[in-house]
């Protein structure tokens, strides 16, 4: 395996019993050590979810937290996984609450300068931001697993993990995703 | 569809390449690889792909946790521990920082309705009571969403505040009774200032409860100050605040701060900034109200023509900082001075300068008098006038209203006012027009789809419904109007969309850049964008402006229905209708006759030399009967350099040698030696996307010659030195504010609209606040 490029963190192996006034230097430092990490990526991964970046800072934050107040024990291996997955249902839940405008649309705007239809943005796009132009002509799951494996370096089964996907279903969407980037690359028609 | 096997196959290589294969499938994909050409092809590109993805993809912006959200969970985490009062934010995560540095909690609990929650609050104040003080707060958080642990009685103090402002001094007794008292009850608020020192024995997590203090929107994510409260938690409450008041209440709101600021004690219910000594990361102006935001930018020197023969810039009919330096003096304060843009306080005014010839946008007037307060020098002048057209005879207009209906826009000075200048407007449509109303920040969406504009029922109707306040739809917005703008593009008018605002920006693009961008590509596509700024408090003064700009439209503000009125009716087809864009203009000075030049004003418009016929170089737009008016003041040769003379020497024959002043060129053709200055216009039909460029215009020195200013030049100059004056500006000359009010009186004139008299008593009102 590759060495990831958001290093996973492990959880420190001696915990104390959790209690909120106890100072539990270790476990803190090293929680802050996860802030800091991980805190750009997941909000980058929740605005795509949500659209708004303030709401996906907001769970990115209770997802922090979660974090630290979750029971210790329970919190075993790397923790990239976990804070993608409780984000990404945080995220969700927000979503599907506040009835947001469709990320794909949200998505649409976010990542090409203004313009209306895919037609209209594929011929805007300079070159060096051509491929997360494409991106968002590809299916929602698709943009996801992309993400997540290039954006966030996780690996299948950490993806399927954190999405609830079986690992197969994680290669064949990927591999799916990437066959259409190329075509549409190639010659601005979809394959499929 | 190709065979499952194949898929199969392509599959297998994608997961090959990304490593995700087991040592066993790794042995079986390479064996078909070294078989195969075609395979390797594709895993080739398949990398290549992969590579160029994870470029891109971690190119793309990790925006972080604001400032205050780290404070939060620094707190809940137990590594910040203290309790302060006053409005100024930590620095950083650092927990080093601890000692001694102002700094803040930034949570505050709302006990109201049964539940507390933490919310975000940058500032605070309570009469009387004092800081240090032990309270005992229930917190519970399942509202908050922000995790404060449930049924947890935290206790917390707060060292004695080493410096109070507040009306009483602070008691510094540390109480130790604990006692949920909610001090947000007081009705009136001020700021006080604290330093607080870390214990060393206890650390436990700070929380306080605040009081509110008035005012603002908060969730302009643009604005990258360094607090950005969390709206959601007290979006209910912003239909609560009056920004212009101070308002009694059980509940904490948002509030914005800059790093280090301190507050006055200010009896109304208005406080501004005091600047901190450092500098602030993006210069922007120190000198705030609440949540105002203005850029400093340093004014513009004496430039001599040996070093800088061409004095480039764009022009700017934008009217907001006058009217917004008017809402401040009239309310009885100075303005800050980097609220004072000079150029546009000057064209806030109506001059009596020659129209324009048959197919020209504008005229261009450029001459040159003695300056009057700075005997010696001279103002020079150039003045546009944009042609007009009766209202009856303007061309078909797509409008779009796109609005602000935050909370904080109930004000009666916000949207109220909004909608009597879109009724304004409105009244004027007809048949061959079409008006559309999108909201955001609020109840947000499309509130009246594109209506033709003789159906004056439903449109008036629409406006009447307009409210302000409901929860926040972040998507909706920007996007929203200009695709309703699109729909209804008319060919052959004018299309626009007109942003009314008090500051909020939550318009549904929350990344600075995207919108910037959004902008100019619609402005590109002829949709343009005009700004309209409303209220106080919350003003975006910079980036309003900007927007304004790259959507080749203007920005105005509108402090009063006097203002509402001058925009929308009196002047509206300057307000719809730009007659030329990207209106840019380059002076030449002559060595001979000038020693040195100092253009007053447009400071932000500034251009390179080469950018003057560089068409893809954007520059502000004309409207239609808009004027624009620049002035340079300039020291005629020999007068420069300035340097004082040597003293004759006392014990020693000989004199001092006089600095000689620096030699003119002697290529200048005999029949340009007595021109003081070249003026060269260049812009673009608001159409068109290549420039043109206009004749030259030619000012003759005035050396000698017993000119004097005339009404207008003198109108304009006076107007220039009071925007010297309350910018403070080392170049006002010898004029006092008396000098100023006697010149612009002889240069009042006509007045028909009395704007003149207005500024008159402005300038009154300015003598009395300065003797304060």
């Amino acid at each position: 395996m590759r060495e990831p490029l958001v290093e996973s963190s492990h959880v420190p192996n001696e915990v104390e019993e959790r209690c909120p006034q106890t100072m539990d230097r270790e476990f803190t430092e090293w929680f802050q050590g996860v802030v800091d990490q991980f805190e750009g990526p997941l909000v980058r991964y929740a605005r795509r979810i949500i659209g708004d970046i303030e709401r996906a800072r907001d769970v990115v934050q209770e997802t922090l937290l979660q974090l630290y107040r979750q029971d210790r024990t329970s919190l075993t291996g790397a923790i990239a996984p976990w804070l993608f997955r409780v984000c990404r249902n945080r995220a969700l839940d927000v979503q599907r609450k506040e009835q947001l405008m469709s990320s794909a649309t949200e998505l649409d705007l976010q990542t090409l300068p203004g313009g209306t239809g895919p037609e209209e943005q594929l011929v805007q796009l300079e070159t060096n931001d051509r491929l997360l132009g494409l991106l968002v002509l590809l299916t929602e799951n698709q943009q996801e697993v992309i993400r997540l494996k290039f954006q966030n370096d996780l690996s299948y089964r950490e993806i399927a993990e954190i999405t609830g996907m079986t690992v197969s279903n994680v290669g064949v969407i990927l591999h799916t995703g990437l066959k259409k980037l190329r075509s549409l690359m190639k010659d601005g028609n979809s394959v499929e | 569809m190709s065979a499952p096997e194949t898929d199969f196959q392509e599959d297998r290589l994608t997961a090959y390449a990304l490593d995700e294969l087991s040592a066993e499938e790794r042995a079986d994909v390479e064996r078909q690889l070294a078989g195969s050409a075609e395979l390797q092809q594709e895993l080739t590109e398949l990398q290549s792909l992969v590579s160029d993805l994870r470029t891109e993809l971690s190119a793309e912006a990790m925006p972080r946790l604001t400032e205050v959200q780290h404070r939060q969970i620094q707190t809940e985490v137990g590594v910040l521990t203290t309790v302060i009062s006053e409005p100024v934010p930590l620095k950083t995560q650092n927990s080093t920082r601890r000692r001694s540095i102002r700094r803040w909690a930034i949570l505050s609990a709302e006990i109201a309705c049964g539940f507390a929650f933490v919310g975000a609050v940058t500032s605070f104040a309570w009469r009387g009571t004092l800081l240090s003080e032990r309270m005992a707060l229930d917190t519970a958080s399942a509202k908050s969403g922000l995790g404060v642990p449930d049924n947890h009685p935290e206790t917390y103090f707060a060292n004695e505040a080493s410096r109070v402002t507040g009306p009483r001094t602070a008691d510094a007794n540390f109480g130790t009774d604990n006692y949920t008292k909610n001090f947000m009850s007081e009705p009136e608020v001020f700021n006080v200032e604290a330093e607080v020192d870390q214990p060393d024995s206890v650390k436990q997590p700070g929380f306080i409860v605040r009081s509110s203090l008035h005012n603002t929107d908060v969730s302009d994510n643009l604005n990258r100050m360094d607090l950005q409260p969390n709206v959601e938690f007290n979006k209910e409450l912003k239909s609560m605040a009056s920004p212009d008041r101070v308002v009694a209440s059980r509940k904490p709101k948002p509030h914005q701060v800059t790093e280090k600021a301190r507050f006055n004690l200010v009896r109304e219910q208005q406080f501004r900034y005091i600047p901190p000594e450092s500098e602030s990361r993006r210069s922007e102006s120190a000198d705030l109200q609440s949540g105002e935001t203005y850029q400093a930018t340093p004014e513009n020197l004496f430039l001599t023509p040996a070093e800088q023969p061409l004095s480039t810039f764009s022009i700017d009919v934008d009217t907001a900082s006058y009217a917004n330096l008017r809402r401040f003096l009239t309310q009885g304060q100075l303005p800050p001075a980097n609220a004072v843009r000079i150029e546009e306080m000057i064209n806030a005014f109506t001059y009596d300068y020659p129209r324009p010839k048959e197919g020209e946008p504008f005229s261009v007037t450029a001459d040159a008098a003695p300056c009057l307060w700075q005997r010696g020098h001279y103002l020079a002048r150039i003045a546009l006038q944009a042609r007009t057209f009766d209202k009856s005879k303007r061309p078909p207009t797509n409008l779009v209203f796109l609005l602000d209906v935050s909370g904080s826009m109930q004000a009666a000075n916000k949207l109220p006012l909004v909608k009597q200048a879109m009724t304004m407007l409105a009244e004027e449509l007809n048949e061959r027009d079409r008006i559309a109303i999108v909201t955001y920040a609020g109840d947000a969406g499309v509130k009246l789809a594109s209506t033709p504009g003789h159906d004056q029922t439903r449109i008036m109707q629409a406006i009447e419904a307009l409210q302000a306040g409901g929860s926040t739809n972040g998507a909706a917005g920007i996007n929203l109007a200009y695709e309703e703008a699109i729909r209804h593009f008319n060919g052959e008018g004018e299309n626009r969309v007109i942003l009314c605002t008090d500051g909020d920006f939550n318009v549904g693009i929350s990344d600075d850049d995207q919108l910037v961008k959004l902008i100019t590509e619609q402005a590109k596509t002829k949709v343009f964008l005009s700004v309209f700024g409303f209220g106080m408090g919350n003003l975006k003064d910079a980036k309003l402006e900007k927007l304004a700009d790259k959507g080749n439209g203007h920005y105005g503000y509108i402090d009063d229905m006097r203002e509402a009125r001058r925009v929308f009716n009196e002047e509206l087809v300057g307000t719809l209708y730009t007659v030329a864009k990207d209106v840019k203009i380059q002076v030449e000075f002559n060595p001979l006759t000038v020693g040195a030049y100092r253009l007053i004003g447009y400071e932000n418009r500034a251009l390179a030399a080469r950018d003057f016929n560089d068409d893809t170089k954007d520059a502000g737009e004309i409207g239609a009967g808009h004027t624009v008016t620049a002035l340079y003041e300039i020291v005629p040769r020999g007068q420069w350099p300035k340097t004082p003379g040597v003293d004759p020497l006392k014990y020693t024959a000989t004199k001092a040698p006089v600095p000689a002043p620096v030699a003119p060129p002697n290529n200048i053709p005999p029949e340009a030696a007595d021109d003081l200055f070249t003026v060269k216009l260049r812009y673009k039909l608001p159409t068109a996307d290549t420039s043109v460029k206009t004749v030259d215009y030619v000012v003759d020195d005035i050396a000698g010659k017993n000119i004097a200013p005339s009404t207008d030049a003198k109108w304009a100059a006076a107007v220039a030195a009071f925007g010297m004056h309350l910018k403070q500006s080392q170049f006002k000359g010898t004029w006092t504010l008396d000098d100023i009010y006697e010149a612009a009186l002889s240069a009042k004139g006509a007045d028909t609209n009395r704007r003149r008299q207005e500024f008159l008593d402005l300038i009154q009102s300015t003598k009395l606040l300065s003797s304060k």
